[in-house]
């Protein structure tokens, strides 16, 4: 991949054929790990870029622990465009309570909320949540103008908390078409950014030691 | 008394069974899935509702049959796809076509132009033979030829869709009856050119309707018109050479009975839209049975031998121009105007094929008026490139037309 990398970008070669010109093994050395360090992170980059264009999932998100009793606001994103249909099947802890929704397609049915979301990208349901206590909410989904199904991840709040909820929800993939995901969340950004400090700091190796042999 | 009991009782019994049977998940009724009160429309209160049911695992509901629904609402607007054939039959297709079975190398052809290749899982014995055409296809189980067919292995295939032709040896009335009580669909399809010029891309238009494959079709369309266009602005006023259309057949090489073609005929109208005029015009059947003093006493400017089991182009003039020689033997065609400017060509026969025509009509242009300035074998390469979607066999001799005097060569 790396070779490809380097073929692909027109710089890439010619620096090669230009540092083995001047003869300096080390130098050569060095700044060939550069490029293979920077090639690597913005190959990483590109392929989970490309890969999330392919994803199609639901993802849930809290946007704080309920205070006892009151109400709060749970969003269900649906990774993809319209035309859509989507079926979603939440269930909601013991002792929450159900209140409202913007999606106009919706069944309850105990703690279980059914959505059909038409052509909608995002959906909004309210909860009541209990005077203490804690609750995981859980979900699959089922794309019927595709062929793909899965679960939501679990969220679980934590009543009279405050802040974030305990577990933010995670997307979980389809378990036809599994996605690679970051086994950490943000993983690719850090890992860029950990090769361009250590590209920095080679750089930095690099002035020096061409100092000192001149 | 006991015999009457005993009879209703297996009335009762075999009306449960029947329940029974229709109520079982794989139990393919004609209609549109979750259509619940059978109006032949679907509304969104169904769909959702059948939804909400599946989620909540209420019905014995299958995920495709929910799916199948899916589509029909949002694509199909809730109706199911209704069109008239070819042999004037309404069909009607409820749910999206997944599988098809192909009963020639025409309708393979169509399939592969809106790309839908992927679902035939039956296929004629032509289309095996041509893996080059047909890469995926090709690959698929023979269920017949163009005389016969098993029933059996199509049925045992369970295709959603067969495309037979409206006539013929097995046309699409026979294959309907053959296939009556299997819920298999079938539509009675030529696509390749008949009498009526138009039909081929009318019955694309249709076949495309069925798979939600509109804008190949419309590109494809698009991209004939535009060559037919450019040859008849330019063959428009120019004068047209007589000419002489054959076959290779059983008759090659006699003095009588020389296979033609005659109006209505494939060959006849490429012939006519290359700005050619076939000196059978006024024949009334479509394969005229000629003789040599005929075609003679004719003096046609040229004459067109379509031949060889070829589709495409020969690598070498070698077979081409042994048909020819037998095709003029023992005939004393010397002195007609085709054999003395040396202009009897033999020609492919794919440029009668489905669709493949449009590059037909160039290269027969090109023979008629050499000044045509479009390159054929650049028409039959944007063909199998873009809508075939197979390799042009770059650096290779193609002979695309081959006379005594003249290898029309790409």
């Amino acid at each position: 991949m790396c070779e490809r990398a380097c073929g692909d970008e027109p710089g890439g070669c010619g620096m090669m054929m230009r540092m083995r010109r001047t003869g300096s093994g080390r130098n050569w050395f060095l700044r060939l790990l550069m490029l293979i360090l920077v090639s690597s992170a913005l190959f990483a980059s590109a392929m989970s870029a490309v890969q999330a264009a392919d994803v199609g999932g639901v993802r849930r998100s809290v946007l704080s622990d309920p205070a006892p009793g009151d109400e709060f606001e749970v969003t269900l994103t649906v990774d993809g465009e319209p035309p859509l249909v989507v079926g979603i099947l939440e269930t909601i802890p013991e002792g929450f309570g159900f209140v409202s929704t913007t999606c106009k397609n919706y069944e309850v049915s105990g703690q279980e909320i059914a959505f059909v979301m038409m052509d909608e990208t995002v959906v909004n349901y309210r909860i009541k949540a209990p005077a203490a206590g804690t609750g995981t909410f859980t979900g699959t989904w089922v794309d019927l103008l595709g062929e793909e199904e899965g679960s939501i991840g679990t969220t679980t709040v934590v009543v009279g908390k405050g802040g974030t909820p305990s577990t933010p929800a995670q997307p979980v993939a389809s378990t036809e078409t599994p996605i690679a995901e970051p086994a950490v969340p943000g993983f690719e950004a850090l890992s860029v950014t950990v090769s361009l400090v250590i590209v920095l700091l080679l750089l930095r190796g690099v002035r020096t030691t061409g100092g000192s042999m001149e | 008394m006991r015999a009457a009991a005993a009879g209703r009782a297996l009335m009762i019994l075999l009306l449960c069974m029947a329940a029974s049977i229709s109520f079982l998940p794989g139990a393919a009724a004609a209609g549109i899935p979750c259509d619940d009160d059978a109006n032949g429309l679907l509304s969104e209160r169904e769909l959702v509702a059948n939804v909400f049911s599946y989620l909540h695992g209420e019905r014995d509901l299958a995920l495709e049959d929910l799916r199948d629904a899916a589509h029909v609402y949002v694509y199909w607007n809730g109706a199911p796809r209704t069109t008239t054939d070819t042999a004037d039959r309404t069909v009607t297709m409820y749910r999206p076509v997944k599988t098809i079975v192909v009963l020639s190398s025409d309708s393979a052809r169509a399939i592969r132009i809106l790309g839908e290749e992927e679902k035939v899982i039956g296929v004629s014995d032509t289309v095996q033979k041509f893996p080059f055409y047909f890469p995926v296809m090709s690959q698929r189980p023979v269920v017949g030829t163009w005389k016969e067919v098993d029933w059996e292995a199509i049925v045992a295939l369970e295709p959603d869709l067969v495309i037979a032709p409206p006539t013929g040896t097995i046309n699409v009335n026979l294959v309907a009856d053959k296939l009556e009580g299997f819920d298999i669909t079938v539509a009675g399809f030529y696509l390749y050119v008949t009498a009526d010029y138009d039909q081929v891309f009318d019955e694309l238009e249709k076949l495309a309707f069925f798979l939600d494959k509109e804008e190949r079709a419309e590109q494809f369309i698009a991209w004939h018109d535009d060559y037919l266009a450019q040859v008849e602005e330019f063959v428009g006023d120019k004068e047209k050479p007589a000419v002489f259309l054959t076959y290779t057949s059983g008759a090659i090489g006699k003095t009588s009975d020389i296979s033609s073609y005659g109006p209505g005929t494939t060959l006849y109208h490429i012939c006519v839209k290359a700005g050619g005029r076939p000196i059978t015009e006024d024949a009334t059947t479509g394969y005229p049975k000629v003789n040599a003093e005929w075609v003679l006493s004719e003096n046609p400017d040229q004459v067109i031998m379509i031949c060889g089991n070829v589709f495409g182009w020969w690598d070498t003039a070698t077979e081409p121009a042994d048909l020819l020689q037998q095709l003029q033997a023992g005939k004393s065609w010397g002195t007609m105007n085709a054999a003395v400017n040396n202009k009897i060509y033999a020609v492919p026969w794919s440029v009668t094929n489905g669709f493949e025509h449009t590059y037909g009509i160039v290269l027969l242009a090109k023979l008629f008026h050499p000044d045509l300035p479009i390159e054929p074998g650049h028409v039959s390469q944007e063909f199998l490139e873009e809508f075939l979607r197979v390799d042009y066999p770059d650096g290779e001799r193609k002979v695309l037309a081959y006379s005594d005097s003249m290898t029309l060569i790409t």
